[in-house]
């Protein structure tokens, strides 16, 4: 039902970002997702990759010197069409579960579009797109 | 339009311009007089000269005061808050304090003696700089706890002065006054003289509608190239003023006209420049640390109190007639204190914030720069991996925290920076946490 994120904390200096995809990218990781948060002072990646490799790729990444965070959050399958989010973001509404925040997957999937999420109350959250028939990735669909 | 200096005058040339041999015995008595006083009613300065084998009878010429132990801020910070008064309780009139090397501060007790010794250094100061009762002061020290304003004030209105008690900050508000008021003389730190003066001009105001002539400036060290760049913003004197809470304030030492040096009241302190590593006295023109002994404080005479600042000292005649001894500029501390806008800051106050505060490694950098003529502080602190999550808003609340507890125990206003783990520099033995980027 939950799917892995890895989170990296960067500083806000130019280049941070370059290094750290360079990094991945030398060691055959493909990113699915990536957001970055940006304060004047600090910056923090979170991306999804394999969900095989999580494990391998946080401890690659703490042995190269990073700050490695790793939760769950839920990824949903939405109709990519208009409204198509300010449903799923309604539905959220009435149940009053907040989106602490939210980005979306670079693959194409066609009529849908991909959503990552991170709620106030992840549990609440899934069992509410369960009941609405909306479609959670297993980590199994996206290895 | 010249600058107006017919005023500066010598308040007391019966003490400022003594003959060094009449001054030296003069400052052997009272060096004698006021070792008996601590010795017979501070414990601690009774078991340093025991245990050197020292009695106060051996102390009778300046020369004899190498035989005397040292002082320094932690032995305040250990008798906080009146384990140094060597008078009874209901003697001390005043306290005045200063940051201590940690949380703590550190305070010093004045008798009505020594509130009337250190007004009279004051007011030799601002005499120096042409202060009479014709005069407005403006004075812009903050006020409390903190020497400077309340020193000031005591000085001026010794003078007969008007002053006007503006205490720190509100630059607008402050330029109003100074316009409306009329100061002749302003008195601050000379950063923050220079954020006036920049502001003055900004707000395109001539420095002629101005009626300041001079100002002293202290609480932070400053260079040639600062008052050359003030005088001419605000076409007026700009000289300096030391002086530390332990030794009683402003006006230990302070500038003339002639604006070579800083002349020390030796008839209130003796002053000596040691080697800060052995501790061993210098002759006069070597650059060390310096110390101060009290020769006419009562309610806590401070004895070869080391200030960690460095510099040069001169017994040559100055072109002005007196015959002090004359500092020059402070070129450096032997100890890691820096002075953030007239603040006295340690790392060790920083580092006690830090440890404190749960998701922050106690590895830390302090980055002191000038911008704009205001002194900035970064504190760069490490985060703790575990403590680490996905959201920002943790982190923020961590550099809030920081800040607000740095605000609290430091008195400064620092710009928290967190950093990942591991990116500070380590030290073997001595840590060097500071970066002073300020061309001082």
């Amino acid at each position: 039902m939950y799917i892995k994120q890895i989170s990296v904390f960067s500083q806000n200096i130019r280049g941070t970002l370059y290094t750290l995809t360079e990094f991945l990218g030398n060691n055959g990781i493909d990113l699915k997702a990536i957001s970055v948060a940006d304060t004047s002072n600090f910056g923090i990646v979170r991306f999804i990759i394999d969900q095989d490799k999580i494990d391998d790729t946080a401890k690659l990444l703490r042995d190269g010197g990073y700050s490695v965070h790793v939760n769950h959050v839920i990824c949903v399958s939405i109709p990519d069409k208009p409204s198509g989010l300010a449903q799923i973001l309604g539905m959220l509404e009435r149940e009053h579960i907040s989106v602490e925040y939210l980005y979306s997957f670079f693959r194409n999937t066609g009529d849908n579009a991909v959503l990552i999420l991170r709620l106030s109350d992840r549990e609440a959250g899934a069992k509410l797109f369960e009941k609405e028939g909306v479609h959670m990735f297993t980590p199994a669909e996206l290895a | 339009m010249p600058k107006d200096t017919k005023n500066c005058r010598i308040l007391e040339p019966e003490f400022e311009c003594m003959s060094r041999e009449e001054l030296e015995a003069l400052q052997g008595k009272r060096l004698h007089e006021t070792v008996v006083h601590a010795y017979n009613n501070v414990p601690m300065y009774k078991e340093r000269m025991d245990a050197l084998g020292v009695t106060p009878d051996d102390i009778n010429s300046i020369e004899d005061i190498t035989k005397l132990p040292f002082t320094d801020k932690p032995d305040l910070r250990d008798h906080f808050p009146d384990g140094l008064f060597a008078v009874p309780r209901s003697e001390i009139v005043r306290v005045q304090g200063s940051s201590g090397t940690t949380g703590k501060p550190i305070v010093s007790g004045y008798t009505q003696n020594d509130i009337d010794v250190w007004t009279d250094m004051v007011a030799r100061a601002l005499a120096a700089a042409g202060c009479t009762e014709e005069d407005t002061v403006q004075v812009t020290y903050g006020y409390g706890l903190f020497t400077g304003g309340l020193g000031i004030h005591q000085g001026a209105s010794k003078l007969g002065a008007m002053v006007v008690p503006m205490s720190s900050g509100n630059t607008q508000r402050q330029i109003m006054m100074l316009k409306e008021l009329g100061a002749t003389m302003i008195c601050c730190t000379p950063s923050y003289a220079t954020l006036i003066g920049e502001t003055v001009r900004e707000m395109g105001i001539d420095p002629s509608e101005l009626k300041l002539k001079s100002g002293c400036f202290g609480a932070e060290p400053w260079t040639a190239e600062m008052r050359n760049n003030l005088e001419g913003l605000m076409d007026f004197n700009a000289l300096d003023i030391y002086g530390l809470t332990e030794i009683g304030g402003p006006g230990v030492s302070f500038e003339c006209m002639e604006k070579c040096g800083l002349h020390v009241n030796e008839d209130h302190v003796i002053a000596e420049i040691i080697n800060p590593e052995t501790g061993e006295h210098m002759p006069d023109g070597v650059t060390g640390e310096l110390v101060f002994t009290t020769i006419t404080k009562t309610g806590q005479p401070m004895i070869r109190y080391r200030t960690h600042d460095l510099c040069t000292i001169t017994r040559e005649k100055c072109a002005c007639g007196r015959t002090t001894a004359r500092m020059g500029r402070i070129t450096g501390r032997s100890d890691d204190m820096i002075i953030v806008r007239g603040v006295n800051v340690f790392p060790s106050q920083i580092e006690s914030v830090i440890v404190g505060i749960e998701g922050v490694a106690p590895h830390y950098m302090l980055i002191v720069d000038r911008q704009n003529s205001a002194d900035t502080l970064e504190v760069q602190v490490e985060l703790k991996e575990e403590l680490f999550s996905d959201t920002v808003s943790h982190v923020e609340e961590l550099r809030n925290r920081m800040t607000e507890q740095i605000k609290s125990v430091v008195g400064v206003t620092a710009k928290v920076t967190i950093v990942p783990p591991k990116t500070l520099p380590r030290f073997e033995g001595k840590a060097r946490r500071v970066i002073d980027n300020r061309k001082l």
